[in-house]
């Protein structure tokens, strides 16, 4: 009697559950393209000895490739165990992409040992790189009251001159502008999902420095005002002056409002 | 948590004086304290709190037909090496159980397992931070001789998050066939038969693949099924357990349309003297967790079962081996046991007994499929031949010696040898071959004195190469315990990590303060694992149980 009241009709709910498969052609659903309406920044936190860290990058490759108005920023960190220092002579001379500063900025993104990990427009939480598509393009179409319109040039004397002009709809109190460099085209050591180590990997994206200080600096916009700032960055000499952008964004307590970057050939 | 104490102590005081009294209060206190300080030596973090715990308080009070209980758990400011969302405090727990006859039904928060845990395993390892309790109800019948049912149904906990995002339905039924069959009970024969059902409902999320203007059509539910047999007679344990998945998509195996399977086959038989066990288990795609897009070691609906030998001397396990649940593996384990008897040339006067373990755990030879835009979300993922294996993730042979000397002196030996596939278990570093030699002895000076040493080395050319380990241990019994001892890496880095304890017990309080380095590592248990960056600090444990 207790077979035929309870198991029966459990394994019937089973065995009906179980027939959820979706078939191959209907595991995608078509989403129209979406007209951006602000540039979205990613902040990318990643490690050349972390074997997944490869496909993160190839995530961001395919979002940039899909997307014009899409800004990546890696920072290389997470403590010993999946970055090389700059200059760590454990490491005899292989080119480290982990910095202090790098570090500080994963640290206070609450980065552990767990990577890839990345934020889109500094909301929410860390999120793992699938979520990432789906952030970018949430994001994307949300409307902003910031512009932002930079210039820069790379000198002969291996100097930048950066200017951004920021205008808002509205007045903007408590907010902050922080310019990063980032570097491009950077061979370096990366651990790839085989376990192999790939010496020669390209490494894109590359947070370098801030220019403006760790968390940038205060910035207020009166409604309709254009308001401009001029820096001044001395090209350090491991880096690679034409494989460099700056990255510039303003952000408040509800995140990125903004983010705009400029890459350079060198003033003739 | 002053306050539960309190109450804790009243009723227990109460309960004492009432000894006709059948309902008993029952209850524990657990303190982990850091004091931590910087150590670039061996790259800790900085600490903005000077204090860090983990503290859990437990009460529960029993009666014949009703049970009821809650836990508080403060780690607002959590030890080192944590998820982030891990952080908080609360009432993390709370139940109430009615029984009656064969009837039992619990409301609240519960703890779950169906056969070996290959679709079900909630449970609480507080070292690693898992806690994946289901909120709900749970029904158990066991009315019918022979028969054992429990259905249950609820959200699962996902540290201070029980969200209805996703929520667990379950049911397990197993039979005794031999309370059924006089020839089988006769001849001392046990035989089970068991059958679980598991589904997990998870609402949708907008899973894009990268680079193209498509989402994944997600599953909404995802059943697990499981079924097993069991049989014993006479020392002979055998088990056979095969498990499926349904299609489950998640970032564990790359949002992959792929069916999870799991085999396990295990025999053990023990007489006097000596004891056998193997076993053997194929896994692949079978991480199970209530919110498809959580990594590390949170929402875990189910456990693949260890197969790596869990060892508790440090350097044996500096290299320890965590399940391979997504991407599967092959897993052998097999143990022997043999003690040769007293007054015999190898048993001495004593007696001798020699344990043998090993370990062989190699992955599955995977093949990549189609991909979608260069992605494997929404694809069938490839192939992977069932009795083709990948490279060796991992394999431990250790033989152990244990020794009584004479009277007062006693000896455990141990030899290991070691393959740790660190870039499959951390993501980097590649193999790593070693050789590790234990030996403890322990001397009985009196009645009230024991002294144990520990003495180990690791023998490795690669990741931080040979490492070195001591230990002494003064008891002074019943209340004392004074230890010393020392990690030192004294093939690479040079670094010593010390530390000193000394450890109060009274009734039922025990103490510990201790000082000194921790390894940054990583804490596994049951397969399951912890990355536990360095400390150095000040620390006090404490618990009480009543």
């Amino acid at each position: 009697m207790l077979l035929k009241k309870l198991i029966l009709p459990i394994a019937m709910l089973g065995v009906l559950t179980a027939c959820d498969d979706i078939a191959a052609d209907d595991r995608y659903q078509y989403l129209e393209p979406i007209e951006p309406r602000r540039v979205v920044l990613l902040e990318e936190y990643t490690g050349q000895l972390c074997v997944n860290c490869p496909d993160a990058h190839n995530i961001i490759e395919q979002l940039d490739q899909q997307y014009h108005d899409f800004i990546p920023v890696s920072f290389h960190c997470g403590g010993p165990a999946f970055s090389i220092q700059q200059n760590d002579p454990a490491w005899g001379g292989i080119v480290g992409l982990a910095t202090p500063l790098s570090e500080q900025y994963g640290a206070a993104a609450g980065v552990t040992n767990a990577l890839p990990k990345g934020r889109v427009d500094r909301i929410g939480a860390l999120e793992n790189p699938p979520q990432w598509a789906e952030a970018v393009r949430r994001q994307m179409v949300i409307d902003t009251e910031v512009q932002m319109i930079p210039y820069g040039y790379l000198t002969d004397d291996n100097t930048i001159l950066f200017q951004v002009n920021m205008i808002s709809n509205l007045p903007l109190d408590n907010a902050r502008l922080q310019l990063w460099v980032v570097e491009n085209d950077i061979k370096a050591l990366q651990m790839m999902p085989d376990g192999s180590v790939n010496m020669d990997y390209v490494h894109n994206n590359v947070f370098r420095a801030d220019v403006n200080g760790f968390g940038g600096e205060p910035i207020s916009l009166q409604a309709g005002v254009y308001c401009s700032k001029d820096y001044t960055i001395d090209v350090a000499p491991e880096w690679v002056g034409e494989n460099l952008s700056i990255v510039a964004f303003i952000y408040n307590d509800t995140g990125v409002l903004q983010a705009t970057r400029v890459s350079f050939k060198r003033s003739k | 948590m002053v306050l539960l104490l309190a109450v804790a102590s009243a009723l227990t005081a109460a309960n004492a004086q009432k000894k006709q009294n059948p309902v008993t209060v029952h209850g524990s206190l657990q303190t982990d304290i850091l004091f931590p300080e910087t150590d670039a030596k061996i790259g800790t973090e900085t600490y903005s709190d000077k204090v860090l715990t983990n503290t859990y308080g437990d009460l529960g009070v029993y009666s014949k037909y009703v049970d009821g209980g809650l836990r508080v758990e403060y780690l607002e400011h959590p030890l080192p090496g944590f998820e982030p969302d891990f952080k908080g405090w609360g009432l993390a727990n709370i139940y109430v159980k009615g029984r009656y006859k064969g009837l039992e039904l619990t409301a609240g928060d519960f703890y779950e397992q169906f056969g070996s845990g290959f679709i079900l395993r909630t449970y609480q390892e507080r070292a690693l931070g898992v806690d994946n309790s289901i909120r709900g109800g749970r029904l158990k019948v066991n009315a019918v001789k022979g028969l054992r049912l429990t259905a249950l149904g609820g959200v699962q906990r996902r540290f201070w998050d029980w969200s209805t995002r996703s929520t667990l339905y379950g049911a397990d039924v197993e039979f005794d066939i031999s309370d059924y069959a006089k020839k089988l009970s006769d001849r001392g024969i046990t035989w089970t038969l068991g059958a679980s059902w598991v589904m997990k409902h998870e609402r949708l999320e907008d899973i894009v693949v990268p680079g193209t203007n498509y989402s994944l059509n997600l599953p909404r539910n995802v059943s697990a099924f499981d079924v097993r047999t069991k049989y014993y007679r006479g020392g002979l344990n055998l088990l056979g357990e095969f498990a499926w998945k349904g299609q489950d998509p998640s970032f564990d195996n790359g949002y992959i349309y792929h069916h999870g399977t799991a085999l396990l086959l295990s025999g053990s038989y023990s007489k006097k003297g000596w004891s056998a066990m193997l076993q053997a288990k194929r896994s692949e795609d079978m991480s199970f967790r209530s919110r498809r897009s959580m990594s590390l070691a949170s929402a875990m609906i189910n456990n693949m079962p260890a197969f790596s030998y869990q060892h508790t001397y440090a350097l044996a396990s500096l290299y320890p081996y965590a399940t391979q649940a997504a991407p599967g593996e092959w897993a052998f384990q097999g143990a022997f046991a043999y003690t040769f008897a007293r007054k015999t040339a190898l048993g001495g006067k004593y007696g001798t007994r020699l344990k043998l373990n090993v370990s062989y755990i190699r992955g599955l030879d995977h093949k990549q499929g189609d991909l979608f835009h260069g992605s494997t979300y929404g694809t069938d993922g490839g192939s992977t031949p069932f009795f083709k294996m990948g490279e060796l993730n991992y394999q431990d042979i250790n033989v152990q010696l244990d020794k009584r000397l004479s009277s007062s002196v006693h000896l455990n030996v141990m030899y290991m040898n070691q393959r740790y596939n660190k870039t499959v278990v951390e993501g980097h570093g590649g193999m790593v071959n070693s050789n590790i030699i234990v030996v403890e002895p322990q001397w009985k000076i009196n009645r009230q004195l024991q002294l144990r040493g520990e003495v180990q080395y690791l023998f490795t050319r690669q990741d931080q190469k040979d490492w070195a380990y001591g230990l002494l241990e003064l008891s002074v019994r019943p209340y004392l315990m004074f230890s010393v001892s020392d990690m030192w890496n004294c093939g690479d880095t040079k670094t010593h990590y010390y530390m000193f304890n000394v450890t109060g017990k009274y009734r039922n309080n025990r103490l510990m303060l201790g000082y000194g380095r921790t390894r940054a590592g990583f804490n596994c248990s049951g397969g399951v694992c912890r990355y536990v960056p360095a400390t150095r600090g000040f620390q006090i444990s404490y618990n009480y149980s009543f």
